[in-house]
Parts: structure tokens; C-alpha cells; sequence
């Protein structure tokens, strides 16, 4: 189909505008306002609105310019003919005349008929809503102005059937999914929802699920019955097994308590023959010690009887000693009286001469005393003497002036150093006479005249007043004052020497000096004799004589009176001569007072020897006198029990006797008790009460073992564990059985489902791949080789609109408007490319300033899309207000010009 | 002298792998008639007693609803009964012989009854018996060997048949190889037979092994007398009793009686084409007759069908399963649709979906792995939705 021509009568801004169209590309441009949205949307209505339409939809067509009913005549092919629409919308009269060139005019309603069959549309009646509804027909060719971004899938649904059995027919005849296919594919889809969820698991309450809930059920209760079947199978084992045990338990529990039965009688014989051994033990015992006893007391007394014996004869003994011991004491004692007495009147001679040797001794020492006094007296007269002599000559020293030899030689001196003063000072002073002078000569400051003289004693300057100056230093340089001073110094010091030493002068001095050296030699020759007998040495010895010889003087006294013959001795040299007789005669006497006195003592040492001999020999006769009374004691007590001394001998055999019977008895018992093993008895009777103990224990075990066993075994009886047990594994069986053919049925169904959709898809694809294929084509016009348009369909439907760029999609809502724009643009040109085939190979399609939002760039390239439909035979009308924008798309341009009001 | 050796009665055996509580009870009831049918047999055939060698009850603590049923049935033999412990109902503590519940069951309903708990001759009027309970599920030592050490010069009536009677395996003849819970590992309750003193003995009355076997010509096995699994193998003769004829010294005559009230089969079927599936109903009639709910089947199903016969199939099998007390499959067929089949699921133009998961299908089952039984299910459903 294509559109040949439009005229359009008071149609809105339309007075009458006629437009020639192109078969391939027209472009039809004009400022707002200058009628192309009127003209297309009356087209349309020529083509597809009943003519008869009144109310809002006709009062809009009508021109408020130019009265009269809007009227629109369209030329176009159809179906391999040219064909001619004339509408007049008047109203309820309103008129359509379609008639084909060359052929028959049809009217009105035959007409519209008509004209929707060769449009391939269902006619549209009028009511409410008829514009909405009228704008739907062939909205996919028709881009009204502001739609060219719409999304293109409620298009493609629109034309769907038509779309698909032209895709059928490209796809080289494809199948398409049969009725009988969705039916079958339906069902098997609910078959699959019945054991599955939407996410494939099996859903509960399923079939399938109670199948699996059933085998678990049936695996419990076949799980149940088992354990419980065991369980009394076990306890059955058990309780046999216990038995068992129990039988051997108790033979072993008999043999044990029989075997302990014998060792306690055993025990119980031991203990007996314990007593008897003690007591036979005990008897033998007591006869041994009996018979001992009493041997031992014979022994005993035999031995008493020797010591008696010995004791007797040791006393005798001791007695004679002690009697020779007392004459040989008596003896000693008389010896020693006699001795003692001789003694005494030796040592009295002796006394009487050694008092009358001290007595002459004492007159001795008187008699020396008494001269040696008499020669101290004499030396001190002598001494009282000298000392009176010298203390005459220091009464004239003292008289003197103390003029010394030292004294005379320093006054000496002091009178030599004042000579040589002298002298030298006379010696210097130098006289100056003026001679005779021609001027006036000046000595210092003094003017002499000539013959005027000056003692010049000190550094003087001499003028001669003619020019000659001299200088005079008298005493070569020393001061001559200094000399006068010096002389006067020395004179005063010789006149204070003078003063002092009280002399007036140097010869007087001399002579005192002379006078006092003769005094004091004749005072140093006293000095020296007094000096060897000092004359208080003298005295204190006169004082010590005359103590002692009043000493010497009492002893004479005490001596005198012990003698009875008291001679007149008067000289030393009679004293002497008494004291050497004396001496003689004492001398002998003397020495024989020495022996008497050892052999006296002597004698006194063998008394005391002798008297202690007596002491120990009575002393050991009264303790053998003691023994021999504690031996006779003793024997007669340890005696007397045994009674008659003639009956012991054979008592003690009998005792003898005795002893060894009980000796027999014992050790007969003993050996009965070592038959017997008493040591391993305790031991035995030990074990086997362990061993019984043990064994009770272990039946007791058994016994509780098999109790529980036979509790487990007493069985109601109302069921049979064992028919259970079989029974839950046959019902077991029948769930697995039950479960694997439901699930292998819900498999295979879920195969089918799988596979139906699998193949769905595939179908699906195969329709839809030669559609996007197309609108690929259209794309890649604006966006280059990498452009790919995307749709699938499915459930029926195109769905999924979308473009990729370089291997990356997006999906047509996320596209920007302007893109937006071309893509649904390709995608109804792809349709339409599609779709014309049913319209003899073209189609128009119309786009009324469908590209605002595109970029100039874009609308460049967008010709190059436009102009390949156009290539593919569609009719392509672009409307347009920027013509100048698609001037390098060479189509045929329509020219409208804004309508003048 | 003669009397009835029978054993492995297994009363109250639950067979619970029946789902319908009515067949399930069938089967036990029918454990409880055999005995009156034994019962019947005796009388005909005038014998002395009856020997049951083991296994009584199914289960060492049968409950009380089968001890009375039991009894109650045991009436119907008017000849004394001597029965002894086997694995399955062995003696010892707690187990049913000394509940108190069975004593009193015992002794208002059945007091011919004797059970014997000790290895010790046992005199009756006609013949010694030699009794080898079990005491435990398993004995490890051979309950006969008390036998051995017997002083058999001590017995007075020395013209009476000796009768051993035991429960428990003999080489060859091990009866856990053939049950169903085999548990067992080496063989308890093992009974050798060549050291029993042999010359002295007239008779062993073996049980345990569930098939009549001849063992020796003095030493069988009774087989239970009431089938109660599924026959394996050829040899296995189950169903019957053994009438005995013995004399002190002689050699015994035996006699097998048939006695089973149900009938149970092993078949095998193989499937090579889908027109087997008529054969199969042949076959099923054939082992069947006209009887219905008397015939237990185990059916192992091998080859390939088609999906249309594979449900066809089912529906058959369906029938069967009701008409018979207990039809167990061992389903091993592989789904193998017919061209037709095929055709119809792919060669679908109108249906390009349908087609293409059919073909995917078909591919993912000929790769054989390990979903091979899943893509067929798959298939089938697929198949039975275009339907």
C-alpha cells in the first residue's frame, strides 16, 4: 500500500491543501502552524475514521475558518490497485466514496468496508473514546507527533499475529507452536506444578512429598519394630546366656562353700589344740622350773656349807693377826716416850747457851755503837769551824764594787775606741786660707777675704770668684759631723760605765779589780775543804747512831735478864772474846738436836703405820665374821623348806621325772597342731570366703541380668514382634516401591516440563531472531556495525526490546530519549519492512516530528535508516519542521507554508 | 506303625508384602486349614500320632488371636501330636511355649498336644522318640548331638521304632539359601546326620527346609504343608506331608501326601513382539485355571513393548492382580516404541513442539544410560497425553 495523494478540504487550519506523495521518500516540511500534524492525522481519518462520526471528534475537524464539512480524498494503492477515498464528515450524513481506478465506486458503508479490508484493519465503530481508539489503527506506521520515543512492544503485540505469520514465512515456513502443542505443554506444566514449586522443589502436600513422608514413616516404624524385635531377641540371648552362667556359678558357689566348711572345722580342731599345747606347755614349764628350783637351792646350800667353811678359818686368821699387831704397836709407842724425853733436855742446854750468845751479841753491838759516836762528834767541831772563815771573807767581796775582770776589760776598751775617735776626728778638718785672692772668694755662701781661713769639715764648695769653682771633701768623703758625733757617743758611754761600776776612774777600777781576785781564791780554797764533810751529813748520821744505840740499848736489857750469870763486860775486845767461847761450846750441841729430832719422827711414823695395820685387820675380821653369819642365815632359810636334808635326793629325781612327762605331752601336741598346717588354715578360710563372696556377687549379677532379660521377654502377646517386624518391612517396601515409581513419574514429568520449555524457546527464538535481525539492519545504519537489536518472544508476546553496542545491552526503557527515538523508529521500520509484505511489498509509515530529541548528528545518520526502508520499498513521509535537517536524505519534499489567519 | 511327620506350619506368618488386608488374611487363614486338613488325612489314614519337626508358629512370640486359632484347629487331629521348637518358634525364656496363654490355649483346646523342651526320649504307646529342640533362634552346636552319647541299651521297650525328631539344616539341604530374610552367615542348627548312630534308629523326622526332600531313605524332610513363597528351582517340592510307615530295625516306608490349599508360581515371560501380550494372558490363564484367589504368582517380565502395549499391559495386569491373592512383579521390560508409535509422536507438523520433545526423547533413550527408564516413562506420559 502506498499513498498516492491527499487533498484536504476545511479540515481545521486547512482550507484545501493538496500533496502529491512520493513512492519511496517524502519529506514534508513547513513552520508550526503550517498544517502538517492536521494533514497527517486527516489522512488517517480518511483511512481508518467512519464518516459518518459526529460529536467532539468531527466538531474538531471542523475549520473556523471557512464554513462548510471537513472533507478529505486520498489516492493510494492497494492490493495491486489504485484506489481513491473521499470522505465528507458531516455528521450522521456523512459520505465515504471509495472507488477504484478503472473499476466500481462503492458508498458509505460498503465503503468503509471496503477500505478496512484493503487496510487490513477491523473497522472501528463511533462512541465514546472513538479518537483513542481510531489513533491505535496502524499506530505502528503512524509516529504521531510526541510519540516517536514510545516503546515499541505494545506495537509489536498489536500486530502480533500478523508479525508472526510473517516471521513464520521468513523463518522458511518455521513451525509455529500448534494449539495442540500449548494444550500439551499446558498440561504437562501442571502436572509439574502439581509435584513441584516454581523453584523446583517438590512441593509439599505433592504426590510425592506423601510418598517420601510415607517411606519415612515406614522407615521409622520399620526402624521401631526392628530395634524392638532385637531387643527381645537380645534379652532372650541374654536371659540364656545369664542362665547359663548362673548354672556354673552356683555349682562353683556349692564347691567353695563346701571346701570353706572343712577349712573351718579345721580351724576350729587348731584352736583346741591350741589350749592344750598352752596348757601342756605351761605344765612343762612349771615342773622344769620346779626341778630346777630346787637343784639349784641344793646347789646352792652345798656351796653356803663351803663358804661357811672358808669364813671360819679366814676369821681365825684375822684375829691372830690382830693380836700381833697390838704388842708390835705398844712397842713402837714406848720407843717413841723414850726418845721424846732425852730430846727434851738436850734442846734445853741448848737454849740456855744460845740466850747467852745473844746477850753478848747485844753488849757488842752497845759497845760499837757508842764508839762510832764519839768519832761523828770530833768531825763536826771541825766543820762548825771553816764555816765561820768564809763567811768573813764574802762580807768584804760584798763591800767592793763589782768590778770584775770582764768589768775592767770592757772599760779597756771603751777608753781605746774613744782615743782612736779622737784622733780620727782632729785628723780631719781641713783649713782653707785665703792666701791671696783676686776676687772675691766664696766659701759657700760666705765671702772671705784674703787670708781669711775656714775649717771646712764637711763637702764644701769653694768659688774663687775668678772663675774657678772647687769642691772639698775633708776625711776622704766622711762626714766630719758624723766623727763629732760619734767621739761624743763613746765619751758618754765610758762616763755611765763609770756611774755604775761607782768608780771615777780607769786606775781606780784597776786596783779594786786586783783587791777582789786575791778574796775570791782564798774563799774557793774554804769551799773545797768544806765540800768532803758536809756538816749536816755529820748531824743526821749523829741522830741515826743515837737511835740505834738507845735500840741496842733496850735488846741488852730484855737479854740480860734470861742470864743467870751475868759477868761485868765493858770493851769490845772483852765482848769478843766471850762471844768465841760461847760460839764453841754451842757448835756441838747444835748439831746433835738435828739427829734427835729425824729419829723421833721416825719413830712417831711406825706408830701411826702400826695402828693402821690394827684398823684394817679388824675391819676384815668383823666382815668375815659378817659373811660367815649371812652365809649360815641363808643356808638354814633356803633350807628349811625342803625339809628333811636325807628326803631331797630322791624328791629332786621325782621332780625330774615330772618334768620330762610334760615335755612329752607338749610336744605331742604340737606335732598334731603341725599335721594340721594352722599357718595356711587362716589363709584358706580367707580365700574361699573371698572366693564365695566373689561368686555371690557374680549371681547376684547374673540373677538381676537375667531378671531384666525376662522382664523384657514377658510379652503381653496381643502382638507378635516378630509378624511386626515383617510386616513393617513389607509396608517398607511397598513405600519404597510406591515412592520410586511416583518419583520417577514426577521426574519424567519434570523432563517433559524441561523439555517443553527448552523447545518453547527455541521456537520462540526462531520467530523472533528474523525480526531482530531487521531492526539490526535499520540500527546499524545510525549506530554502527556493532549494533544489535535485541527481542524475544514469548508466552506470545515480543518482549525483552532492547539494543546492544559493542557486546553490551541495554535494555530500550534505559535508553535516553533521543535514542529512544531511533530505536523505536528502526523497530516499527523493521515491522513495517515486515508487515508489507501483506500489503503488496510496501507500507507507508509516517513520521510526524518524531525526532526531537535527536542530536542534528544523529538526524544526519538517521537518513541513512530512513533511506534504507525506503530501499526495501517502504514509503517513508517524514514530517517536519526543520526540513533543512534532512536535506541530505533526498526525498520528495513537500513544501506547507503557515496558514494565514 | 504309622504316623504323619509334617512340619514348618509357620502359623501366624504375617505375608504383609500383600497390600489387601483381605488376600493378606487369606493366606494366613489358610495356614490354619491345612492343619484341619491334615487333621482328615490322619483320620483316613489310621495313624498313631503326628510328628511336626519345628517351626509350629511363624514366630517365637506368635500372638495370642494365632495361639488360639492354632489350637483351636489342632482339635481336628484326633491323634496326639508331638511337636518340638524350631528356629522360627524355638524355646527358651519368654518365648510362647511357657506363656502362660498358651498353656491355658493348650490345655482346654489341644491337650493332645505335646511340646517337647528337652533332649530326652520321649515314650509313646507305638514308638521312642528322640527329640532335638531348639532353644535358641541359632544353636551353634548340632541339636542332635545328644543322641550320639545315648546309651540306647537303657531303653526298655526295645522293639519300638526309634524316631528322631528335628529342625535344622543337614549338608546340601540348608534351608536359610532359599528364605527370604536369610540372615545367616555359616549355617547354625547345623544337624550331621552320618554321626547319629544310624542302627539305631529307625526314622528322622527332619524340618527347617520348606520343600519335601528325601534326604536319606530313613532321614526326609516334610516340606511345609501349606506353600507360603514362591518356588525356586525345579527341586523344590513344598505342599505335602509325609505318611511313614516304621517298624523297629526295618526300613521305613514313606509316603508324600499333597495337602497345599494355594497355589503359587514363579513364571518368566519374555517379550519379543506386542502380540505377546495375549500369550502372557494365556500363559496366567493356563497356571490359574478357573480358580480365583487361590493362585500367587511371581511374575518376572523381561524383552521390549511398545508404549500402547506397554499400557495394555498394565491393564491386564491389573486384572490379574485382583483375580489373584498376590501378583508380584519383577518388571523388566525395556519401552520400546513401535514405528508407528514413533510416527505419531514425531511425525507431527501441526505440533512442532510435540514433535520436537518426542524426538529429543527418543534420542536421550537410545543413548541407553542411566535415565534411559526415565525418558521412557517420559515418553509414555507424553504418548498418553495425546491420547
Amino acid at each position: 500500500m502506498r499513498l498516492l495523494s491527499a487533498t484536504v478540504r476545511r479540515y481545521r487550519i486547512h482550507d484545501e491543501t493538496t500533496v502529491e506523495f512520493a513512492d519511496s521518500l517524502n519529506l514534508i516540511g513547513g513552520p508550526n502552524e503550517s498544517g502538517k500534524s492536521t494533514l497527517a492525522e486527516a489522512i488517517h481519518r480518511a483511512l481508518f475514521l467512519k464518516a459518518t462520526i459526529g460529536g467532539e471528534v468531527r466538531s474538531g475537524m471542523l475549520s473556523d475558518r471557512t464554513p462548510g464539512h471537513p472533507e478529505v480524498d486520498v489516492r493510494f494503492e492497494a492490493a495491486g490497485k489504485i484506489w481513491r477515498i473521499q470522505k465528507t464528515f458531516s455528521g450522521g450524513s456523512g459520505k465515504a466514496i471509495l472507488s477504484e481506478e478503472g473499476g466500481p465506486t462503492l458508498h458509505d458503508s460498503e465503503a468503509e468496508s471496503q477500505l478496512a479490508d484493503l487496510l487490513q484493519v477491523e473497522e472501528i465503530g463511533g462512541g465514546r473514546g472513538v479518537a483513542n481508539r481510531i489513533a491505535s489503527q496502524w499506530a505502528h506506521l503512524w509516529v504521531w507527533q510526541g510519540r516517536g520515543g514510545d516503546d515499541p512492544a505494545a506495537h509489536a503485540t498489536d500486530q502480533r499475529d500478523a508479525l508472526l505469520s510473517r516471521l513464520q514465512e521468513e523463518g522458511g515456513g518455521a513451525a509455529m507452536q500448534s494449539e495442540n502443542d500449548s494444550r500439551v505443554a499446558g498440561e504437562i506444566g501442571d502436572r509439574y506444578a502439581q509435584y513441584f514449586t516454581a523453584g523446583g522443589k517438590v512441593k509439599a502436600g505433592s504426590l510425592l512429598q506423601q510418598a517420601k513422608e510415607s517411606l519415612e514413616r515406614a522407615e521409622t516404624s520399620f526402624q521401631g519394630a526392628k530395634s524392638a524385635f532385637s531387643q527381645l531377641e537380645e534379652a532372650h540371648e541374654n536371659f540364656i546366656d545369664a542362665d547359663v552362667q548362673l548354672t556354673s556359678l552356683n555349682s562353683s558357689s556349692e564347691q567353695i562353700a563346701l571346701q570353706l566348711a572343712t577349712a573351718r572345722a579345721k580351724q576350729t580342731k587348731v584352736s583346741a589344740l591350741r589350749v592344750v599345747e598352752s596348757k601342756h606347755e605351761a605344765y612343762w614349764k612349771q615342773a622344769q622350773s620346779r626341778h630346777a628350783e630346787m637343784a639349784s637351792t641344793l646347789s646352792r646350800i652345798q656351796q653356803l656349807e663351803r663358804e661357811i667353811e672358808l669364813l671360819f678359818e679366814a676369821s681365825k686368821t684375822t684375829k691372830q693377826e690382830e693380836q700381833s699387831l697390838a704388842s708390835s704397836l705398844s712397842e713402837a709407842r714406848r720407843r717413841l716416850a723414850a726418845a721424846e724425853a732425852e730430846s727434851e733436855q738436850a734442846d734445853h742446854a741448848l737454849t740456855t747457851l744460845r740466850n747467852r750468845r745473844d746477850w753478848i751479841d747485844a753488849v757488842l753491838r752497845q759497845l760499837r755503837l757508842k764508839e762510832e759516836l764519839a768519832t761523828l762528834n770530833a768531825s763536826r767541831k771541825e766543820a762548825e769551824k771553816h764555816k765561820n772563815s768564809s763567811r768573813k771573807i764574802e762580807a768584804e767581796l760584798a763591800e767592793l764594787p763589782p768590778i770584775d775582770e770582764e768589768a775592767f776589760r770592757e772599760i779597756q776598751q771603751l777608753q781605746a775606741d774613744l782615743s782612736e775617735a779622737e784622733a780620727v776626728l782632729s785628723a780631719m778638718a781641713t783649713e782653707v786660707e785665703v792666701i791671696q785672692s783676686a776676687g772675691k772668694v766664696k766659701i759657700d755662701d760666705r765671702e772671705l777675704e784674703a787670708g781669711d781661713s775656714h775649717i771646712v769639715d764637711s763637702e764644701t764648695e769653694i768659688d774663687s770668684g775668678n772663675g774657678l769653682r772647687l769642691k772639698i771633701t775633708p776625711g776622704g768623703g766622711a762626714d766630719l759631723s758624723s766623727q763629732r758625733q760619734h767621739v761624743s757617743e763613746l765619751r758618754l758611754k765610758r762616763e755611765n760605765l763609770f756611774q755604775s761600776l761607782g768608780v771615777k776612774a780607769l786606775n781606780e777600777a784597776q786596783s779594786i779589780a786586783e783587791k777582789r781576785r786575791l778574796l775570791e781564791t782564798k774563799q774557793n780554797e774554804f769551799a773545797n775543804q768544806l765540800a768532803t764533810r758536809d756538816l749536816g751529813q755529820i748531824l743526821s748520821q749523829i741522830e741515826a747512831l743515837e737511835d740505834a744505840l738507845i735500840a741496842a740499848d733496850a735488846e741488852l736489857n730484855r737479854r740480860r735478864a734470861l742470864q743467870k750469870d751475868v759477868s761485868d763486860v765493858t770493851t769490845i775486845r772483852q765482848a769478843e772474846s766471850l762471844r768465841n767461847e760461847v760460839e764453841e761450846e754451842l757448835n756441838p750441841l747444835e748439831t746433835s738436836a738435828e739427829g734427835r729430832k729425824q729419829a723421833r719422827s721416825d719413830l712417831a711414823e711406825r706408830v701411826r703405820q702400826v695402828e693402821n695395820q690394827m684398823e684394817a685387820a679388824r675391819g676384815q675380821t668383823r666382815k668375815a665374821e659378817n659373811n660367815l653369819n649371812a652365809a649360815q642365815g641363808e643356808a638354814k632359810a633356803i633350807g628349811e623348806p625342803l625339809g628333811r636334808k636325807e628326803d631331797r635326793a630322791s624328791d629332786l629325781a621325782r621332780l625330774s621325772e615330772a618334768t620330762k612327762e610334760a615335755e612329752a605331752s607338749y610336744r605331742n601336741t604340737l606335732e598334731a597342731l603341725r599335721e594340721l598346717q594352722p599357718e595356711s588354715i587362716e589363709a584358706d578360710v580367707a580365700r574361699l570366703e573371698r572366693a564365695l563372696e566373689n561368686t555371690r556377687r557374680e549371681i547376684s549379677s547374673a540373677e538381676g541380668l537375667r531378671a531384666v532379660a525376662g522382664n523384657t521377654l514377658m510379652t503381653s502377646g496381643s502382638i507378635d514382634p516378630s509378624a511386626s517386624l515383617e510386616t513393617a518391612q513389607a509396608r517398607l517396601q511397598v513405600s519404597a516401591e510406591r515412592h520410586s515409581r511416583i518419583q520417577r513419574q514426577a521426574q519424567a514429568i519434570a523432563l517433559l516440563h524441561q523439555y517443553f520449555g527448552e523447545e518453547q524457546q527455541k521456537l520462540s527464538d526462531h520467530f523472533s531472531r528474523p525480526l531482530a535481525d531487521k531492526v539490526s539492519d535499520y540500527l546499524k545504519q545510525i549506530f554502527g556495525p556493532s549494533a544489535e537489536a535485541s527481542v524475544t518472544l514469548q508466552d506470545q508476546a515480543f518482549t525483552g526490546w532492547g539494543m546492544a553496542r559493542d557486546g553490551t545491552a541495554f535494555d530500550f526503557t534505559s535508553l535516553s530519549g533521543g535514542t529512544r527515538e531511533q530505536v523505536a523508529a528502526g523497530v516499527r521500520l523493521a515491522m513495517a519492512e515486515l508487515l508489507a509484505e501483506n500489503h503488496g511489498g510496501s507500507l507507508p509509515i509516517i513520521f510526524d516530528d518524531a525526532f526531537t530529541h535527536s542530536d542534528p548528528e544523529r538526524v544526519f545518520s538517521l537518513q541513512r535508516m530512513l533511506d534504507l526502508a525506503a530501499r526495501r520499498g517502504l514509503q517513508v513521509i517524514v514530517l517536519t519542521s526543520d526540513p533543512a535537517a534532512y536535506s541530505a536524505l533526498g526525498a520528495h519534499r513537500i513544501a506547507l507554508s503557515r496558514k494565514a489567519n | 506303625m504309622n504316623f504323619i511327620h509334617t512340619a514348618d506350619w509357620q502359623l501366624g506368618k504375617p505375608f504383609a508384602s500383600v497390600d489387601d488386608p483381605d488376600k493378606a488374611a487369606k493366606l494366613r487363614s489358610e495356614r490354619i486349614e491345612v492343619i484341619k486338613r491334615i487333621g482328615k488325612i490322619a483320620s483316613e489314614l489310621k495313624t498313631d500320632f503326628v510328628l511336626v519337626a519345628g517351626d509350629l508358629f511363624d514366630s517365637f512370640t506368635a500372638d495370642k488371636s494365632t495361639v488360639s486359632a492354632t489350637c483351636g484347629a489342632l482339635a481336628e487331629i484326633k491323634v496326639p501330636i508331638i511337636a518340638i521348637p524350631g528356629n522360627h518358634d524355638h524355646g527358651g525364656p519368654g518365648c510362647l511355649w511357657e506363656q502362660d496363654f498358651f498353656r491355658s490355649e493348650r490345655e482346654s483346646l489341644a491337650s493332645h498336644l505335646q511340646v517337647v523342651l528337652s533332649p530326652e526320649p520321649f515314650n509313646l504307646d507305638q514308638a521312642t522318640v528322640f527329640p532335638c529342640p531348639l532353644l535358641r533362634r541359632h544353636q551353634s552346636t548340632d541339636p542332635t548331638a545328644w543322641i550320639r552319647d545315648f546309651d540306647f541299651d537303657s531303653l526298655t521297650d526295645t522293639d519300638k521304632p526309634r524316631l528322631v525328631l528335628a529342625h535344622g539344616s543337614v549338608h546340601g539341604f540348608d534351608s536359610s539359601g532359599s528364605d527370604e530374610e536369610n540372615e545367616t552367615l555359616g549355617t547354625p542348627n547345623l544337624i550331621a546326620l552320618d554321626r547319629l548312630p544310624l542302627n539305631e534308629i529307625d526314622y528322622v523326622a527332619l524340618g527347617d527346609w520348606h520343600g519335601t526332600k528325601e534326604v536319606s531313605a530313613s532321614a526326609w524332610y516334610a516340606g511345609t504343608p501349606e506353600i507360603d513363597r514362591f518356588p525356586k528351582g525345579e527341586e523344590n517340592n513344598p505342599g505335602n506331608i509325609l505318611h511313614v510307615s516304621v517298624e523297629r530295625g526295618q526300613k521305613p516306608r514313606v509316603e508324600v501326601v499333597p495337602t497345599t490349599g494355594l497355589h503359587w508360581h514363579s513364571l518368566e515371560f519374555n517379550f519379543v513382539s506386542d502380540d505377546d501380550l495375549g500369550t502372557l494372558g494365556e500363559t496366567l490363564s493356563e497356571a490359574t485355571g478357573d480358580r480365583v484367589r487361590e493362585d500367587l504368582i511371581h511374575l518376572i517380565l523381561n524383552g521390549s513393548l511398545g508404549m500402547n502395549a506397554c499400557n495394555r499391559l498394565d491393564q491386564l495386569l491389573d486384572t490379574w492382580e485382583s483375580r489373584l491373592l498376590r501378583l508380584k512383579r519383577k518388571q523388566e521390560i525395556r519401552i520400546a516404541p513401535t514405528e508407528e508409535e514413533i510416527e505419531s509422536l514425531t511425525q507431527r507438523a501441526a505440533d512442532p513442539l510435540i514433535a520436537q520433545v518426542a524426538l529429543r526423547l527418543l534420542e536421550d533413550s537410545a543413548k541407553d544410560g542411566e535415565n534411559s527408564e526415565l525418558t521412557h516413562v517420559a515418553l509414555r506420559e507424553l504418548y498418553a497425553a495425546l491420547q
